[in-house]
């Protein structure tokens, strides 16, 4: 089991490193600088322009800026926000909190109703349940996100006035006002967690489905358990496990699922973030956004196959 | 879906050699006999083709131009049920219904097309993979590996955002996105496929490698490829709607259902149903290729049911 661990960690470096270089070669390919912006006003001369390119490094060969960059990177140097003018890191610290409590929240939403709605679905299989179940799951992976953002907007904010569609907090309220935190969260929240729900879901109801099928759980009612011991002690737990690895699987989902949410309801987070840095070219800002979204998928894969190494003895990995 | 709980009897006849008895059944009569059992399925289909129809024959159809403007005075922001404007008209008097008709051509075009884009760059990626494997396998793997580890949505605005919003790049864009699956898919049929004796005979024939590949080896291949390229429209045309959305896709007066739903929302307030009828487009679509996706993998590969 160590050895796997160790030898998956591995693996993932160059993958690590391969996702540095095309998230560099992407912003060094599309066309135009940051200093070719500036171009436009009409009192910087071209000496001007010649002398920012060789400050900021522009005039140098890619490979020379990549090593630079990666290297600054490494040491925790993630260079200035062009547009803001203040550490990119500094900035991402405190935009992360903001985009890890909509995650945290989307996230527990999701299993709440995903798990009970999948083993229900599998237990009662072929019942109205059921049958609502998976049209509502189709339901919910067709529909597009931001309508449904805007849907609920509509209804909640703008007809029945009961919850706030925008920000994290009433303009002067208290910011320990936990009531006002959370009235601001729920629709944005609920909106993030669609594709979750719908989604796992249905993989709980396959893997349950699955389970069900194995001999120990024919042993099990045999031997005279209640239904309830059988579904809930002895399936359930083995059902969990691919449904867990999915879950770690699709965890960095709910973070670029963000870019829309965040924009809908001007939840101050990374979403936002990036979107607004595409928007005024931030080159620095975007690199290291990417570099963090592309890293999350990697590093929640790994956690999903330790996961499934872990709880599965079954399986040998060496 | 797993609806019956009887065994296919188009299967069990084939399992059991009943073609003596029975008339002989072609592979497309045993598909099309399972598909129609799926009746959602069924109806997506027609559904979708009436859509179609409706986006090829948009200047017939449609009661106005896209951007004829109804200029009268209060003419603008009309509700729904107006006579001469069956769902209103918009904030410049456009009416609605026609430019969700011509929305329909671009949403359904930049899906395709995309799904087109895709599903050629993943049918060969996989296959020149699965059939040559070894390093070329491996490089192309890895390759699909580093793709698949970025936040397509990220990818997707940054780019969108960087080399400008025409028709054309944003199909470029999404089908370079997202042949990863296809890739792979089309990669482990490949290996599996190129052991069997039908693949070892075409190599005993002398014939060249991609006539074994294209002729002999994708056919056996392509049912599921089929299944995930009906999903690819799916998401494809959700992708160019959140783009459109977010002012990054295909730009106005040209209309898409995405940026009718981001012109819409400046009137939240006051014409709430403007937001309405563009979402319920693209949702009722995608559900629809959805549902066809489902009834075509029934149909295609029952061994995949749940």
């Amino acid at each position: 089991m160590r050895t796997y661990v160790i030898r998956r960690t591995l693996q993932a470096i160059p993958l690590l490193l391969g996702i540095t270089v095309i998230s560099f070669l992407i912003m060094k390919l599309t066309p135009g600088d940051p200093v070719s912006l500036m171009s436009m006003s009409p009192h910087i001369t071209p000496a001007d322009l010649a002398r920012m390119r060789h400050n900021f490094g522009f005039d140098q060969p890619v490979y020379i800026q990549y090593f630079k960059w990666l290297s600054a990177l490494i040491r925790g140097d993630w260079g200035i926000s062009l547009e803001r003018g203040r550490p990119v890191i500094d900035i991402i610290a405190n935009r992360l909190p903001n985009t890890l409590q909509l995650m945290a929240v989307s996230f527990v939403i999701s299993v709440a109703l995903a798990i009970p709605i999948g083993i229900l679905s599998a237990t009662k299989r072929y019942s109205w349940f059921d049958y609502s179940a998976t049209t509502l799951s189709f339901f919910g992976v067709s529909m597009p996100v931001f309508w449904f953002g805007l849907i609920l907007i509509v209804v909640f904010s703008v007809k029945l006035h009961l919850l706030p569609s925008a920000g994290m907090m009433s303009v002067g309220a208290d910011s320990t006002d936990i009531f006002d935190r959370l009235r601001h969260i729920i629709l944005p929240a609920v909106v993030l967690s669609l594709s979750g729900i719908a989604g796992w879901s249905r993989y709980m109801r396959s893997s349950m489905l699955e389970v069900v099928r194995q001999d120990y759980i024919r042993t099990a009612r045999a031997k005279g358990l209640a239904e309830k011991v059988v579904i809930y002690k002895h399936a359930l737990k083995n059902a969990m496990i691919p449904v867990i690895t999915v879950m770690a699987l699709e965890i960095p989902g709910f973070f670029t699922g963000a870019v829309i949410t965040e924009t809908i309801f001007a939840w101050p987070g990374m979403g936002r973030l990036y979107y607004d840095s595409v928007m005024s070219r931030d080159y620095t800002m975007l690199m290291a956004i990417l570099t963090i979204g592309a890293g999350l998928v990697v590093i929640f894969n790994l956690i999903a196959d330790i996961a499934y190494a872990f709880f599965d003895p079954r399986i040998k990995y060496d | 879906m797993a609806k019956s709980k009887h065994p296919d009897p188009a299967a069990n006849e084939v399992a059991n050699g009943a073609v003596n008895t029975a008339p002989v059944q072609s592979p497309g009569r045993i598909i099309w006999k399972r598909f129609r059992k799926h009746h959602l399925a069924v109806i997506s289909a027609v559904f979708l083709i009436l859509l179609g129809l409706v986006a090829i024959l948009a200047p017939m159809v449609a009661p106005y131009d896209y951007k004829t403007q109804d200029l009268g005075i209060g003419r603008q922001l009309l509700p729904v049920g107006t006579t001469g404007h069956i769902l209103g008209t918009d904030e410049l008097g456009r009416d609605i219904l026609s430019r969700l008709i011509y929305g329909s051509r671009v949403s359904l075009g930049v899906g395709f097309a995309s799904m087109a884009v895709s599903v050629i760059i993943g049918m060969v990626v996989g296959a020149l993979a699965g059939y040559y494997g070894g390093v070329i396998d491996n490089l192309l793997m890895r390759f699909t590996d580093m793709i698949l580890a970025f936040p397509a949505l990220f990818l997707l605005i940054v780019l969108a955002a960087f080399i400008g919003p025409s028709p054309t790049t944003i199909i470029l864009i999404i089908g370079g996105l997202s042949w990863m699956g296809v890739a792979r898919l089309v990669r482990s049929s490949f290996l599996s496929l190129k052991q069997q004796e039908f693949s070892e005979a075409a190599r005993a024939l002398g014939l060249q490698d991609y006539r074994i590949i294209v002729g002999h080896i994708m056919p056996n291949a392509i049912a599921p490829v089929i299944v995930a390229a009906t999903l690819g429209v799916a998401y494809a045309i959700l992708y160019e709607s959140a783009l459109s959305y977010l002012g990054l896709g295909v730009q106005p007066p040209l209309p898409t259902w995405g940026n009718m739903l981001s012109q819409a929302q400046a009137y939240l307030l006051n014409a709430p149903m403007l937001v309405l009828f563009p979402g319920l487009a693209i949702f009722l679509t995608v559900l629809a290729i959805n549902f066809l996706g489902d009834g075509l993998r029934d149909a295609l590969d029952p061994r995949l049911k749940e």
